[in-house]
């Protein structure tokens, strides 16, 4: 993890209604994600919004789970279940440096 | 789960709406703690309905109110339902009312795996909570049905929601936009769901606009089945149900004179009856608008008050004309007796021409009324709506015991037995009036078609009008 204030730094935000198994295995995934191609410069922040709903009013948040990649921009949302990595690197549009990537995925 | 009992206790089963006439067409209001669907094109008044339902609710039935707005920001609704009378900013920062304005910030929305809609749930929960809410309005939920693509979800969220709604005995309003305005049979399947579902609409004819309000279902419940006009005035929206049209009220037999000594005698020497109405019908020329300004002079001559409606002359130039026949009706507009109100007929629709003469009329609290001339309203309607609006208005002043009379212009040479409107129907007192040439000289002619309830004159009786008004001979 890296202060937020780092510009290079990713920051992710999962917001979920009820914490279920398939929110869980989402944020497995995510997680796996970052380690793997974000090489640790990322912040993952879970939001349940049965116990804060105020933060998910303020974010907008209609579905849910909803994934947002607030830094750095442009902001990406990715709604629904995180089930399939390919699918989750193309919707978030990461900057990442290795240029393989997507062979790794395959 | 599904109780479809009929609604024998009105209070059990509905929740006013505090809606003028909508309560009526509703057999007293919305299903209590179920959904109703409120569907229409653009512009033609959900957003308000969604509104007053909830500021009727906190203002006379001490509910609160929860509105989830998909399309306008509270700014605008604030705004707009200011201008209405409401004081909607008071009522907000009493805590008795909450706008949640959803907007959808992000166009980058991406669908993977399967979702739900827990974050609108969670926000209207909350805001429930927060205020206690009794009435929520979800307005413009067709917005979400073009931003996020499954449709199968969608529809499973929507019955969750409408679901929530009974286990938490709130009233719930969604509001739809439908683009196919006039299509009143194609249902949604949010349509199947909803309890009650009410369509509203705009319609142009000769280039006025009408709105209607119409109940295409209402589960376990009566309701009227017709299209009802309604308005959006400066109070708000008005319903008009048609069915106040009653044939009991109670009627008068004092009179009141024509402003025509002549006329009078031929009325069985006493004139009109208070709180009948009078047609006043011929062609360019012949003198109706003196008659109605014979009249006007009579009422305020007795203290009592009258007002004018002109479709086609200004006040000034009426006031002018009518000097002329040594009728000086300025003296009565200084003292308040008198209101003249000059209106194109087609600045607006027939049912605001009704509601505003309706206001004109309660609020001057007068005793006679005087249309010059109606036949200039035929042109704004179809027939039957043209004959309904007089209808209802003529009813509603014969409750009130006023005294209207009309005049009505009819093609020169014309047969003077018309039907137009089918408004002479509903008139008890009729005179014809016409111009013949007689050895190269105009003469005048007033005769009466008829008169109900009173022994008048059968014959043709000529008259002249000079500086010292009508003279029948």
């Amino acid at each position: 993890m890296v202060p937020a204030s780092d510009e290079k730094a990713y920051y992710f935000s999962f917001y979920v209604s009820t914490m279920t198994s398939a929110a869980e295995r989402s944020i497995d995934l995510l997680y796996e994600i970052c380690d793997q191609y974000l090489k640790g410069e990322y912040k993952v922040e879970v939001i349940n919004l049965s116990e804060s709903p105020e933060q998910g009013i303020k974010d907008q948040i209609l579905a849910t789970p909803t994934l947002i990649k607030k830094k750095p921009g442009p902001v990406k949302r990715v709604v629904g279940n995180l089930v399939n990595k390919e699918k989750i690197l193309e919707a978030l549009e990461l900057d990442i440096k290795d240029k393989n990537i997507h062979k790794k995925v395959k | 789960m599904n109780k479809q009992s009929p609604c024998t206790d009105k209070k059990d089963y509905k929740t006013p709406t505090g809606i003028k006439g909508l309560d009526e067409i509703t057999a007293g209001g919305f299903p209590k703690n179920r959904t109703t669907l409120v569907s229409g094109g653009p512009g033609c008044g959900k957003t308000i309905l969604g509104m007053e339902f909830l500021l009727k609710g906190i203002l006379n039935y001490g509910e609160n109110g929860v509105f989830i707005s998909f399309e306008e920001s509270v700014d605008d609704l604030v705004r707009n339902i200011s201008s209405l009378g409401y004081d909607i900013q008071n009522i907000i920062d009493s805590e008795q009312m909450i706008i949640d304005e959803i907007r959808f910030i992000d166009h980058e929305t991406y669908e993977t795996g399967k979702y739900d809609l827990g974050g609108l749930f969670s926000r209207i929960e909350f805001a429930v909570n927060k205020k206690n809410a009794k009435r929520i309005v979800i307005d413009g939920i067709n917005f979400i049905f073009s931003h996020f693509k499954r449709e199968d979800i969608l529809r499973a969220e929507l019955r969750r929601l409408f679901q929530f709604s009974r286990e938490k005995n709130i009233t719930l309003l969604v509001t739809s936009e439908k683009n196919n305005k006039n299509d009143f049979h194609s249902f949604s399947p949010e349509e199947y769901i909803s309890d009650c579902v009410i369509i509203m609409d705009k319609n142009i004819h000769n280039q006025i606009s009408t709105r209607r309000i119409k109940i295409l279902k209402y589960r376990g419940s009566d309701h009227g089945g017709n299209e009802y006009p309604f308005l959006v005035s400066s109070t708000g929206l008005s319903v008009f149900p048609v069915t106040s049209i009653t044939l009991d009220h109670e009627i008068s037999s004092e009179r009141i004179s024509t402003g025509i000594k002549g006329l009078d005698s031929m009325l069985g020497d006493q004139g009109y009856y208070e709180g009948s109405s009078i047609l006043v019908s011929g062609s360019a020329g012949t003198g109706k608008s003196s008659f109605a300004a014979h009249f006007a002079h009579s009422v305020c001559l007795k203290n009592k008050k009258c007002v004018m409606f002109l479709f086609e002359e200004s006040p000034d130039q009426i006031l002018r004309n009518m000097k002329s026949i040594g009728l000086d009706l300025t003296n009565y507009l200084k003292k308040g007796l008198l209101k003249i109100h000059a209106q194109r007929p087609t600045f607006f629709g027939l049912e605001t021409h009704l509601m505003q003469m309706k206001e004109i009329i309660d609020n001057f609290d007068s005793q006679a009324v005087i249309l010059d001339p109606i036949s200039n309203l035929s042109s704004i309607g179809y027939e039957w709506e043209v004959k309904i609006m007089f209808m209802r208005l003529f009813d509603s002043l014969k409750q009130k015991k006023i005294t209207t009379l009309c005049t009505y212009l009819t093609q020169a040479g014309g047969e003077p037995v018309f039907t137009d409107s089918g408004v002479s129907s509903i008139m008890d007192t009729w005179l014809i009036l016409k111009n013949n040439l007689f050895h190269r000289k105009r003469k005048r002619e007033v005769y009466i078609l008829k008169s109900r309830g009173m022994s008048h004159s059968n014959k043709s009786h000529t008259f002249e009008m000079n500086q010292n008004g009508i003279n029948i001979k």
